[in-house]
């Protein structure tokens, strides 16, 4: 099935992200920047555009996860372990 | 096994049973037409010499023009695993035009050359309001929550395939059984044979074999013969001065058509194949009206399934062998003889199959939290599954619903009803727009379990526009206070009222936390 509607977990504590950032799965990301870019659009209970699409780490692939900051959960107005939609 | 051309897949092993769901499934439908229009007395002729060649010319065209999209898909992504939408004639819009535009057209009088010419003048209209529709598919997609369009294919795919593929087992058990638990086995058990022969093939192939060892199969070649679509664009412009009276039957079905071809579209977009929604509206209008220009009586969409058949490895050349087939079936009059060799349990296998993956889509696919809009947007569909029952059961004995039941409980079989404790009200004027329905409830409790009660009463409102002008809650469009959907109008309407209060005084009045698990 496809994976553009993921689990969001907090982000990586080494991750200095500037922009909004969501980290997700290669071939989840490789399909997305194939059809929009790099940017999408997050769907939780409130839609955040232009929000930059990054690989997860080795140990996060195939997990159907994705990892977001704190920032954009609360944008998201969803809290971890809720899920988004990639669009 | 594989071919291929280029990087795109050019045949894979699964579409041998995607041209069994796609083309089988729809020559039931012709079988279905052909028998409805016997039954008014429309001759031969016109029924095998312009109908289902029509039909079969904008199956054809829909078919190529999918793979097309396939190709490009396939292409763009590089991808090898792309598969095609499937095409086919919308159900419920083939028993609305039968049913409310074709025969009160033959009881009104008029010959069955002149209905004819009406039924391709309706499909036409049909094919360019879908075209429309094509234009404002994309926006409205963005507007209403997955969940509110997976949820309502899904509930098609309940009431309507999954249940009519299982019932079919049960009709013939001995033969059934071993042909669903093989496909069972395979598809969701993940068993396959060492080559990777697709299971969903296995169990189609088995099923023939054993049909015709069981003695269940009788080929039919009444049907054979060689007739070639005939180009009738005078019968359609002539026919329009007799449709203007079921302009609000039209209307409604085609805004039903085309949002059944985007919530389809949907489903083939969550599944992994990101098609353009306005792109395959137009294409689906489009073919509608060429094929009413050569005779067809009834619209062409999208159909359901497209998860199905992606997970048992269907490509995208399933859709243009299916062209093939449509052609050769119009030229030479197949479709009789390939029905009588593929028994219906056997198809019914492939509807089984794609109705449970739409139902488990819809709830892989949509975030956990909208489960209670998922729920919801199946209701509409079983309303519209008992009343179809219901109706078909009475025409049995000859009793037209449409025309007995007065919904004021005044006649005896709605009396009748309500006595025995059916809550039968609801159940028609849920029938009347299911999907519409279906979509709107969906989208408000998704929109109020994401705390957005303010789009949730612009949700209600709509509804009340739709029930207002009876796109909604009503057999045909009306407007005005005495009519059937006004009720529902002004339920939709306070239900509006409370939700944006609620959304301007939540935060003084009450403690609403971010998250709230209801189950």
């Amino acid at each position: 099935m496809d994976v553009k509607c993921v689990r969001v977990l907090r982000s990586y504590e080494d991750a200095k992200d500037t922009k909004k950032v969501i980290y997700i799965d290669e071939a989840a990301r490789y399909a997305l920047i194939k059809q929009w870019g790099d940017s999408v659009m997050v769907r939780g209970r409130r839609d955040v555009k232009n929000v930059q699409i990054k690989p997860l780490k080795e140990l996060d692939q195939d997990g159907f996860i994705a990892r977001a900051s704190e920032t954009l959960i609360d944008e998201l107005y969803i809290e971890y372990g809720e899920e988004v939609l990639l669009i | 096994m594989e071919r291929t051309l280029g990087h795109v897949g050019l045949f894979r092993p699964g579409d041998l049973g995607g041209v069994v769901y796609s083309y089988f499934g729809n020559i039931i439908n012709f079988i279905i037409i052909a028998y409805a229009l016997q039954g008014i007395g429309w001759p031969d002729s016109i029924i095998y010499g312009r109908v289902i060649p029509g039909l079969a010319v904008g199956l054809m065209l829909g078919c190529l023009a999918y793979a097309w999209q396939g190709y490009r898909l396939a292409k763009k992504t590089g991808r090898k695993d792309v598969t095609a939408l499937p095409s086919g004639v919308s159900t419920p819009a083939m028993f609305v035009y039968l049913y409310g535009v074709i025969y009160p057209l033959h009881y009104s009088g008029l010959s069955p050359e002149m209905c004819w010419m009406a039924a391709t003048a309706a499909c036409f209209l049909g094919g360019f309001i879908e075209m429309l529709g094509g234009f404002i598919g994309p926006f409205i997609r963005r507007l209403i929550p997955r969940v509110a369009m997976l949820g309502t294919v899904a509930g098609i795919g309940l009431v309507w395939m999954a249940t009519a593929g299982l019932f079919e087992v049960y009709h013939d058990p001995i033969l059934g059984m071993p042909v669903v638990v093989i496909a069972i086995i395979g598809l969701i058990g993940g068993y396959v044979f060492k080559k990777r022969i697709p299971m969903l093939l296995v169990s189609v192939v088995f099923g023939i074999v054993w049909a015709l060892f069981l003695g269940r199969v009788q080929v039919d070649t009444s049907t054979l013969g060689v007739s070639l679509p005939v180009l009738s664009i005078g019968a359609v412009f002539q026919g329009f001065k007799y449709i203007i009276p079921f302009l609000s039957v039209i209307i409604p079905i085609e805004v039903y058509n085309f949002i059944e071809t985007m919530d389809n579209v949907e489903s083939a977009i969550a599944a992994g194949d990101e098609y353009n929604v306005g792109q395959t509206q137009i294409i689906d209008g489009v073919c509608t009206m060429v094929s009413a220009l050569f005779g067809s009586i009834v619209p062409n969409t999208v159909w359901l399934g497209h998860a199905g058949l992606k997970k048992s490895e269907t490509g995208i050349s399933y859709s243009w062998i299916s062209a093939i087939l449509y052609a050769l079936s119009s030229v030479f009059g197949l479709y009789g003889f390939m029905n009588s060799l593929m028994p219906a349990v056997v198809a019914s296998i492939t509807f089984l199959w794609c109705a449970m993956l739409m139902l488990v889509q819809a709830y892989t696919d949509v975030p956990r939290r909208h489960g209670a809009a998922l729920a919801i947007a199946l209701i509409p569909h079983l309303a519209d599954a008992l009343y179809t029952y219901v109706r078909d059961a009475l025409g049995a004995f000859g009793i037209y619903l449409e025309e007995t039941l007065t919904m004021n409980s005044s006649d005896e079989i709605s009396q009748a009803m309500i006595n025995y404790g059916v809550v039968w009200k609801g159940v028609v004027a849920m029938h009347s727009g299911a999907i519409i329905t279906s979509i709107l409830w969906a989208t408000v409790v998704a929109f109020i379990i994401d705390r957005r009660l303010d789009k949730a009463s612009i949700a209600f409102v709509v509804a009340s526009v739709l029930s207002f002008f009876g796109f909604i809650h009503s057999p045909a469009l009306v407007v005005g206070v005495a009519t059937m959907s006004f009720p529902y109008a002004v339920g939709y309407l306070l239900a509006a009222v409370i939700c944006y209060a609620i959304h301007l005084g939540h935060k003084k009045i009450m403690d609403v936390p971010r998250r709230y698990d209801y189950v």
